[in-house]
């Protein structure tokens, strides 16, 4: 036999699988493609991330205070280490609320830095324009600012602009932008850098500084850095290396976020291509029958279609790797203007070779069962079934070589995750939520063949009244059921209501699901992994706007100003003048950080290790009196009290508080009667506090104005005596909505001293952070719900091939080929709508456990988004149906009835 | 006697890459109503592309096909749709019942094709009664038999009362008992509706049972 037989076999045989041979490599490329363009997008992003993170950290040491800001006094200790030359250097940054009308018009809060001259100390920040950019070269002239990108976006302005920025204690003042700064983290900051010359000029009170950054004469920051953590105790205090490390494990998560994603898209191509080998091979049952009878050798036949699975995994990896190359671009542009970050695109080799290999190691993990299967049958049972040929005939191999299959799944995903353990859960999970996937599938697919015509017709129709009437109540209780009530409704109303040839279609189609139940489920099972993407995303975007308008809605305030003591009585005429007031309260609010409880000290060992997250939590409790006016029974609203007693008009004059009831745990483990010793942060006075009470506020309940009152709830004297003229007064306003934009920019206009926040403005902001948010999401969800259809696509060609001789049949009843494919059509709507139908539950799972654990409120479910999937899916599986399977309903009935 | 069905001078050729295979080389024939014919030839010799073409499943190069006045070798695809769900039933060797519907099922197909005024929901029943199926009305076709499932391929073939019923090689997978009980059913069926019937058939013994036979050879009728 010649050596080109076997070239030429497998080139011949691909050839001859045509569409389907295509099918199974576009399968293979768009699980490559997934791989290649969401891993550039994230090494870019990573690259990008730490390329200039000494800049980003500040210096060699950040030491943050946001939490409870430093006064000017608390710095004195930087010149003493300086001088003992403990440190090489050291810049404070101050920070100051501010607002400023943007260029649309609308009133924009943001926060101002005001940084002295060794700043910064850690190397230029990262410019968006002009390029390299320097800080003291932009910030020459008296009333230059820096912003950040997310700022200039918000404010619409650009290089050269000039706009008014009104801060508390002071009168408004007229900047010019003179470069534009790239974020350096997912923080999304709306910030101004201005310098101290400039920042005198915007307002009169007194710093409050949020970060120092040090540098150390010699390498090793460690030492320096443990002895800050001993004088700033609630401050979080991080080095260069443990910036760097935070970065790298939070891009390493993204990146590995990014990577199951891909990976997601692989398996569910993968189904694809399991589904387009089986198909190529099924077909060619005859021929391989002959191959056997002639005397081939299991090894040879392996052999032959094996060479056809790896010149499909590398025809598909060189595909998917172009065509992820090509989307990568796109990806990596839409996440960095989703987290407003400065991304250069990089394309890494390495990248490029493992969108190759993943091809060839996914088509060959996924092919690998239809080649055994096909190599093994013996020709006998070709003749004894024809083209019946019972699958699953021998069950003890199939899980052999589905073992084999997890296995190179395991190897292939750990070698692209870098990590075995992760690889093997995340196979291992998933593939135990494929069984159950597939089991909850075969049973609907079960539940289906029941739904039957009703032997009365008026108890048909009161179970269909019934049905309605629990589908209301789901629609109106944002059941998550509500989506598989629509389908059942839909099929009862349709069993019911048509009768004969009206009725075929859904009768064939239920029929044909019900004799493939595998194939059935795992062709739903791809196809849900993609709706479900789609689910998800819609219904935390939308649950988060619902959120967030309930938030608003809840406590009437939609306007707040923030003024200094010296300010507030002109601030008060200007609000009596404005036409849409309903309602006023006013709080006096004070930063404080706490210095002492119980007399002692506070000493490093009470406070976090300098990490990241919540460390800096109790801190941040103890961040600041609201001042309220107890002696008329004032209260801050959606509070609980937890222990003691609430504030009371004998409390006037005292220093009686309440506290957040999470101090009582640690690391202060405060109790009633304590008292702590807080220092004020821009006056820089002290004072005593008596805890009288616990109060709990839960998240649901608070409303947005809550974000401008501080944690300590006390008498309004108390905070003005501590705060003195860096004192805050806080209005919260009701206005009249349609009045809000008007009252906004006049209120603003007329107190240029004060700051003004829009409430509704903050949620626009919210809305298009969010908006970006789902662009990530959609970016994901396409690739996810691309992979699904293409196996939706691929399994009804692979159908209609399999059932040529059926359709034929019904050709040459009468049927028309329109008539055909409407059973086709009905019986992927029923795939579509049942995927959507439980993609919703699945999202409401999903929903559930986000909600419990990050965001810690419960997102609404909303029906709307119900509906719309359920329906969606079923037209997106109709349409894949319609395309896929036009043409070969077309076929020519004699063709396919010849009795050869 | 009135023609049921005329076939004048037609004629298939199929073209392959650079050949052009002529099937049908001119066939002319006419059925009577009520006539039973066995169409008999060698393999290969045509029989199946003249019942398809026949049938309205496939159209002929050139000539005419008339069944029951109407000349269909022309008709648009609907028409002729229309036209094999109203005058046709076909009988095929391989049965070829939908495997995923019942007995009863497979014969109701034909009264649910869209635009058939079937009101009638008991006849699919009978015409399987007819056919001693009456039992086996809820099973599928791989729990019947070859002769069974073969029995419920001409009731569905009988169901609408076609004026021409076509047959394939019927009896080809069958043995010879079961292959004489189902002409015998098609000799009863014949009486009973008047029906007219063309099969073809290798089998010299269902031949003789027909009216008539016409021999067939290298795309023409001898
Ligand atoms: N679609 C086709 N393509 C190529 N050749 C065909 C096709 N249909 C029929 N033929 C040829 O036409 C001839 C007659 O076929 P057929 O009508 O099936 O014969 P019979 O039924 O008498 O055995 C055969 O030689 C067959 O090879
Ligand atoms: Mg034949």
């Amino acid at each position: 036999m010649s050596v080109l037989f076997w070239p030429n076999y497998v080139v011949r045989s691909m050839w001859r699988g045509g569409s389907r041979t295509l099918v199974a490599v576009i399968c293979v490329a768009v699980g490559s493609a997934g791989v290649v363009a969401l891993q550039t997008a994230s090494l870019s992003l990573q690259a990008a991330l730490i390329s200039n993170v000494r800049a980003a950290n500040g210096g060699d040491i950040s030491i943050a205070t946001q939490g409870s800001p430093l006064a000017r006094s608390d710095l004195r200790v930087f010149p003493r280490l300086e001088a003992r030359r403990q440190i090489a250097g050291w810049a404070a940054v101050a920070s100051a609320p501010a607002t400023s009308v943007g260029a649309n018009g609308t009133l924009v809060p943001f926060d101002v830095d005001i940084v002295g001259p060794s700043y910064p100390l850690g190397g230029q920040p990262t410019f968006v324009r002009p390029q390299n950019g320097s800080v003291r070269a932009l910030l020459r002239g008296p009333r230059d600012v820096l912003v950040t990108s997310v700022l200039a976006d918000e404010l619409g302005i650009g290089l050269g602009s000039r706009l008014l920025v009104n801060a508390i204690g002071g009168h408004g003042l007229a900047v010019t932008v003179r470069g534009i700064l790239a974020e350096t983290d997912f923080s999304h900051a709306s910030v101004m850098t201005m310098t101290e010359r400039t920042g005198a000029a915007l307002t009169k009170r007194p710093r409050r500084y949020t970060a120092v950054y040090v540098n150390v004469p010699s390498g090793n920051s460690g030492p320096v850095a443990a002895r800050l953590r001993n004088l700033f105790p609630v401050a979080t205090i991080q080095t260069v290396q443990q910036s760097l490390d935070e970065t790298k494990a939070e891009t390493h998560d993204f990146q590995q976020f990014m990577l199951l994603v891909a990976l997601l898209a692989l398996l569910t191509a993968g189904i694809g291509t399991f589904n387009a080998m089986q198909s190529l091979l099924v077909r060619r049952r005859l021929e391989i029958a002959m191959l056997k009878a002639i005397g081939f050798r299991q090894g040879a036949l392996y052999a032959l279609f094996g060479g056809e699975a790896i010149a499909i995994g590398v025809a598909g990896g060189i595909a998917g790797t172009l065509i992820g190359v090509l989307v990568s671009r796109t990806v990596t542009d839409v996440l960095a203007q989703a987290m407003a970050l400065q991304v250069p695109y990089a394309l890494d080799g390495g990248t490029l070779l493992e969108g190759v290999a993943v091809g060839l190691g996914s088509t060959f993990a996924f092919a690998l069962l239809p080649i055994v299967r096909a190599a093994d049958f013996r020709p006998i049972e070709m003749l004894r079934y024809g083209e019946e040929l019972p699958a699953g005939a021998r069950l003890p191999q199939t899980l052999l070589v589905a073992a084999t299959v997890l296995v190179l799944f395991v190897i292939l995903s750990a070698t692209l995750l870098g990590d075995p353990v992760l690889a093997l859960q995340l196979v291992l999970g998933s593939t135990a939520a494929l069984i159950v996937l597939g089991l909850v599938f075969a049973g609907a697919i079960h539940g289906l063949g029941l739904v039957r015509a009703p032997r009365s017709q008026p108890a048909g129709w009161s179970v269909a009244v019934v049905l309605l009437a629990l589908t209301v109540l789901a629609g109106l209780g944002r059941s998550p059921f509500l989506g598989i009530l629509l389908l059942i409704d839909a099929l009862w109303l349709a069993v019911l209501s048509l009768t004969g040839s009206r009725l075929l279609p859904l009768t064939v189609a239920v029929r044909s699901l019900q004799r493939r139940p595998v194939r059935t489920s795992v062709t739903l099972v791809a196809f849900f992994i993609g709706v479900l993407s789609m689910a998800l995303s819609l219904t935390i975007a939308r649950g988060l706007q619902t959120e967030i308008s309930a938030a608003l809605a809840r406590n009437g305030t939609n306007l707040v100003l923030i003024t200094d003591p010296a300010g507030s009585a002109s601030a008060s005429r200007a609000v009596r003048r404005l036409e849409g007031v309903r309602t006023a309260a006013t709080q006096v609010v004070v930063s404080t950080r706490p210095i002492a409880i119980n007399g002692a000290p506070l000493t490093v060992a009470s406070s976090g290790s300098g990490g990241s997250g919540d460390a800096d939590r109790p801190g941040r409790l103890l961040g600041g009196i609201t001042g309220l006016d107890v002696q008329h029974g004032e209260t801050v609203a959606g509070i609980t009290l937890v222990a003691g007693r609430l504030l009371g008009p004998r409390d006037s004059g005292t220093n009686h508080v309440l506290l957040n009831s999470a101090l009582r745990a640690g690391p202060f483990f405060l109790k009633l009667g304590d008292s702590v010793r807080v220092k004020e942060a821009g006056s820089g006075r002290t004072g005593g506090v008596r805890v009288v009470g616990f109060y709990r506020r839960p998240f649901r309940r608070r409303g947005f104005s809550s974000f401008f009152l501080s944690p300590i709830l006390g008498d309004r004297r108390l905070a003005l005596r501590l705060g003195g003229p860096d004192a805050q007064v806080v209005m919260s306003l009701g206005i009249n909505p349609d009045l809000l934009a008007h009252d906004a920019t006049s209120l603003q206009n007329a107190v240029p001293g004060a700051l003004v926040i829009d409430i509704g403005n903050l949620t626009a902001i919210i809305d298009r952070i969010l908006g970006e948010l789902l662009d990530v999401l959609a970016v994901i969800t396409a690739i996810a719900l691309g992979a699904g259809i293409a196996v939706v696509g691929n399994g009804v060609a692979l159908a209609m091939l399999e059932r040529r001789r059926e359709i034929a049949l019904y050709k040459s009843i009468g049927f028309r080929p329109g008539d055909v494919l409407r059973f086709v059509l009905v019986e992927n709507a029923l795939v579509g709508g049942l995927a959507g139908a439980l993609a919703i539950l699945g999202a409401a799972l999903a929903l559930d456990l986000i909600s419990h654990f990050a965001l810690q409120t419960a997102v609404p479910f909303d029906p709307e988004v119900s509906v719309f999937v359920v329906l969606a899916a079923a037209l997106l599986a109709v349409l894949t149906a319609y395309v896929a399977g036009r043409r070969p309903i077309r076929v020519r009935p004699l063709e396919a009835l010849r009795n050869d | 006697m009135t023609v049921a069905l005329s076939v004048q001078s037609v004629c298939k050729s199929i073209s392959l890459r650079r050949e052009s295979i002529e099937i049908l080389r001119g066939v002319t024939f006419e059925l009577d109503r009520g006539e039973m014919v066995a169409l008999m030839g060698p393999s290969g010799s045509g029989k199946s592309t003249l019942l398809g073409i026949v049938a309205g499943l496939d159209r002929p190069t050139s000539g005419q096909v008339t069944v029951a006045g109407t000349e269909i070798g022309y008709l648009p695809e609907r028409a002729l749709a229309s036209f094999r769900a109203d005058n046709v039933g076909m009988v095929f060797q391989a049965y070829n019942l939908i495997p995923t519907l019942t007995a009863l099922e497979n014969v109701q197909l034909p009264l649910l094709v869209p635009g058939r005024d079937s009101r009638d929901g008991e006849r699919a029943q009978r015409v399987l009664e007819e056919v001693g199926l009456g039992h086996r009305l809820g099973h599928r076709p791989a729990q019947l038999s070859g002769g069974e499932q073969q029995r419920v391929a001409v009731a569905r073939a009988l169901v609408s009362e076609p004026p021409l019923i076509i047959a394939d090689e019927p009896t080809g997978n069958l043995d010879s008992d079961t292959g004489n009980a189902l002409i015998d059913l098609l000799l009863d069926l014949r009486a009973r509706h008047h029906t007219t019937i063309l099969l073809a058939t290798h089998n010299s013994a269902v031949a003789e049972r027909s009216d008539r036979t016409l021999h067939m050879r290298d795309g023409r009728i001898q």
